[in-house]
């Protein structure tokens, strides 16, 4: 069974790159635009890995990881999180001790490919 | 194209680090803090330089990073010639970065390196003693522990741990250890909560590179690998500062690890290491504090390196254009409010004088911060007088110590721009004809290193930089000949010292014998003298044979804002800085020019004096009491005659445009109150 990816990115080229890396890389990929439209993707069903923007409408990534961690099915579930701001204090503050890693942004796909892996393992 | 950009600004500014880097470095070949952070840029410039394609810089910096891996690994020192390699690196990878194409360049030096690197492991192998075929066990099967002490939050990080102590399993054989195992394992996974600290003994083909890379979603005070090279290795402080081990769990781990790797070197019999002497207890004790300590302060380098990172986050780059536009409307708004003082002048009612002073004290704030915000450190220019000097000092077999102080001096930046060359002249002089070979130092009673000192103050409202060294001292015999040879004075005709000096830095003078690569550039002292001039700066020289010479640069605080003196010479109106005024007082006019002589007495001393009447062919008749001011620039002084003074005022400076030029005698121009122009006297050059 493909592992179920949810990659919320609101700038279209990245989301759009991003999607199509781990498709080809044979995962099973669910899109959204923002962290709202992100968070309703997680009404249950089985996710195996959450990549998130920082910066996004409606949601930004911080409230989107809070409000997975808050759903008892999605607590550990593996979460990272792309950023153009390694560790700025703001972002820094919001997620601490709730994400698995960051991917600085912008990233080589090998790097990234190695990390979602690293992630579902 | 916009990450682009980004990417070669941050490359930029973690060149610029490196340097700075090798700058501590060359005060200290062994500080640790430094080698790392060496690694550390090289590491992150070649991480990032693959996603953009620039492989020539990925390569070069592999490379270079692998030295650094070398001495932080003790496997070799840091030395003059890995600075210097590293220096040249920066300049090839700044170029490289910036489009040039540097890449004959990038592979002569990573030749070097390679050439560096391999006589150093012939050298390690052929040095017999402990490890035996050292370029082979690079291949071979290597010893690690890994002690791995997870945070609680391990898990709500979305990490599985299981999932990374099987990766570390599948490296080759192991053997675990679980320290403080009070609640079982399976039991601390199953609640989500460990508590243990995991020690793993692994014998793997693997780089300890691929190890580290196991714990990539870790933190990094959350495991430590440590490479197992002997038995000696287990007393190691990196181990000790996680885990004490006693004499039966040493026998354990020798036995685990002979399992795990039969060639496991073992240089140490366990009795040795078990049966230290009292000292040697003391001394592991010590190892362990230290330890302890090196893992305080890297939390400590962490720390720093945040607040580093968020003191960048708080800062916003501007363009300087729009720091200049704001400048330009705070000095509008000066002269504005001059203007409107003119206006009120004779009809001022208290309400209005008390909100003008008011609006005086916030514009006078406004004009501060917005020069304050246009102020750099003048350390910026720190590392290049130290690489210049690196450079030249090698260049001329000179050796030289090179002080800086106030450093943190500040100076408008279009300042500091003008400064950069008239300052790099000075230093190359002071190394090229100042400080004396070791030979010649040695013969004098100095030391064989010369001294060089660069410091900066603030003092009232000019900034001061000093250049001193403590060599030669300038030769006024020297300049007198020569200034005789290229008829600048008679034979015999006297020439104070200051004369002399005055003369060196006069246009077609230079004391170089021969030209020299260092300093005979074709630019003379008069070029220094032009370009600081140009910045209403002045330089002044003080000397003593053989002891040294200091060359002080004074320079305005601002350039644009003056604080002056207004004076009126029949209708028109003079403006005299008020920093060189030094006295004034009112005289009859008959009195003044009783004699012929055109002097003034001041303070006991006989002065010459010039009325500005009559430098301007001014035929009216005089007023019957003129003032006497006098001008105090650099300690030469000089008198001038006015009608009388009308006033002080802060004016905005203007430059005047080339007609005006050649009328040295002015300085500048300004705008006063009443919208009319008044010329800024340069006093010192109505002397002829």
């Amino acid at each position: 069974m493909p592992k179920n990816i949810v990659v919320a990115e609101d700038f279209n080229t990245s989301r759009k790159i991003i999607v199509s890396t781990l498709t080809k890389e044979g995962y099973n990929v669910m899109e959204a635009v923002d962290g709202k439209e992100a968070a309703e993707l997680f009404d249950g069903r089985t996710i195996d890995l959450l990549i998130t923007d920082f910066n996004m409408p409606n949601m930004n990534g911080a409230e989107l990881i809070k409000a997975v961690r808050e759903k008892q099915e999605y607590v550990y579930i593996p979460i990272l999180l792309l950023t153009t701001e390694v560790r700025e204090d703001k972002i820094q503050q919001a997620i601490e001790g709730n994400i698995t890693a960051w991917i600085k942004k912008p990233f080589k796909s090998d790097h990234f490919i190695k990390i979602v892996n690293k992630a579902l393992r | 194209m916009d990450f682009l950009q980004e990417y070669i600004e941050e490359v930029k500014g973690i060149l610029k680090d490196l340097e700075n880097s090798m700058m501590t470095l060359e005060k200290d070949f062994d500080d640790p803090e430094e080698i790392n952070n060496a690694y550390r840029f090289l590491h992150t410039i070649k991480g990032s330089a693959g996603m953009f394609e620039f492989h020539d810089v990925e390569k070069l910096a592999h490379e270079l990073e692998n030295i650094y891996s070398d001495i932080r690994d003790g496997d070799r020192q840091a030395d003059n010639f890995v600075i210097d390699l590293t220096l040249h690196a920066v300049d090839i990878l700044s170029d490289m970065i910036d489009g040039k194409d540097a890449k004959a360049e990038a592979e002569k030096l990573i030749s070097d390196i390679n050439e560096l690197r391999a006589v150093e492991g012939e050298a390690r192998a052929s040095g017999g003693g402990g490890s035996e075929g050292g370029a082979e066990e690079e291949d071979g099967l290597k010893t690690f522990a890994v002690i791995i002490k997870p945070e609680n939050n391990i898990f709500k990080r979305g990490i599985n741990f299981e999932s990374i102590l099987e990766e570390l399993f599948e490296l080759g054989k192991t053997d675990m250890i679980i320290h403080n195992e009070s609640i079982p394992y399976e039991k601390q996974l199953a609640e989500k909560n460990l508590v243990s600290t995991f020690e793993v003994l692994l014998a793997t083909e693997n780089s300890e590179e691929d190890v580290s890379d196991v714990f990539l979603f870790m933190q990094e005070n959350e495991y430590k690998v440590i490479p197992l090279r002997s038995v000696a290795d287990f007393s190691n402080a990196d181990y000790a500062a996680l885990i004490t081990i006693d004499e039966e769990g040493l026998e354990r781990r020798i036995t685990q690890i002979k399992e795990l790797n039969p060639d496991f070197s073992m240089e140490a019999t366990v009795e040795e290491i078990v049966e230290e002497t009292a000292e040697e207890k003391e001394a592991k004790a010590n190892m362990r504090a230290a330890g302890a300590a090196q893992f305080a302060d890297d939390e400590d380098t962490s720390e720093k390196m945040m607040q580093r990172k968020s003191k960048k986050a708080s800062t916003v780059s501007v363009a300087t254009t729009k720091l200049d536009q704001m400048v330009n409307i705070v000095s509008e708004l000066v002269i504005f409010r001059s203007e409107f003082q003119h206006l009120l002048d004779g009809n001022e009612r208290p309400e209005i004088s008390e909100a003008l002073e008011k609006m005086e004290r916030l514009i006078l704030r406004l004009r501060d911060s917005a020069f304050n915000v246009r102020l750099v450190p003048l350390n910026v220019l720190t590392v290049k007088l130290q690489r210049l000097i690196r450079s030249v000092s090698q260049e001329l077999g000179k050796e030289v110590d090179f002080i800086t102080e106030g450093m943190d001096t500040e100076l408008d930046r279009s300042m500091i721009s003008a400064l950069e060359a008239p300052l790099l002249h000075l230093i190359r002089n002071a190394l090229d004809h100042g400080i004396e070979s070791p030979e010649l130092r040695e013969k004098r009673n100095k030391p064989r290193k010369g001294l060089l000192k660069f410091y900066s103050y603030n003092s009232g409202d000019h900034v001061f930089i000093q250049i001193q060294d403590d060599g030669n001292g300038l030769n006024f015999e020297k300049i007198r000949k020569k200034a005789v040879e290229k008829g600048m004075i008679a034979e015999g005709q006297p020439a104070s010292e200051k004369d002399l000096i005055n003369l060196m830095m006069s246009p077609g003078f230079s004391t170089a014998d021969h030209v020299s690569k260092v300093s005979g550039r074709g630019v003379g002292m008069d070029v220094v003298k032009k370009d600081i001039a140009a910045i209403r700066g002045d330089l002044e020289v003080s000397t003593e044979e053989e002891l040294g010479s200091i060359f002080t640069i004074r320079l305005p605080l601002t350039l644009t804002i003056l604080d002056t003196l207004v004076v009126n010479v029949n209708d028109s109106k003079y403006l005299i800085p008020i920093s060189e005024v030094e006295f004034a007082y009112t005289m009859d006019h008959a009195e003044l020019f009783k004699k012929k002589s055109r002097q003034v007495n001041y303070n006991g001393q006989l002065m010459p004096f010039v009325s500005l009447r009559e430098y301007f062919e001014i035929e009216e008749e005089p007023p019957v009491q003129e003032t006497v001011i006098i001008i105090n620039k650099n300690d030469t002084r000089i008198a001038i005659v006015v009608d009388i003074i009308a006033g002080k005022l802060q004016t905005v400076y203007k430059p005047l445009n080339e007609l005006l030029r050649p009328a040295d005698c002015f300085s500048g121009a300004s705008i006063l109150g009443d919208g009319s122009m008044a010329l800024i006297l340069n006093a010192l050059k109505l002397k002829s």
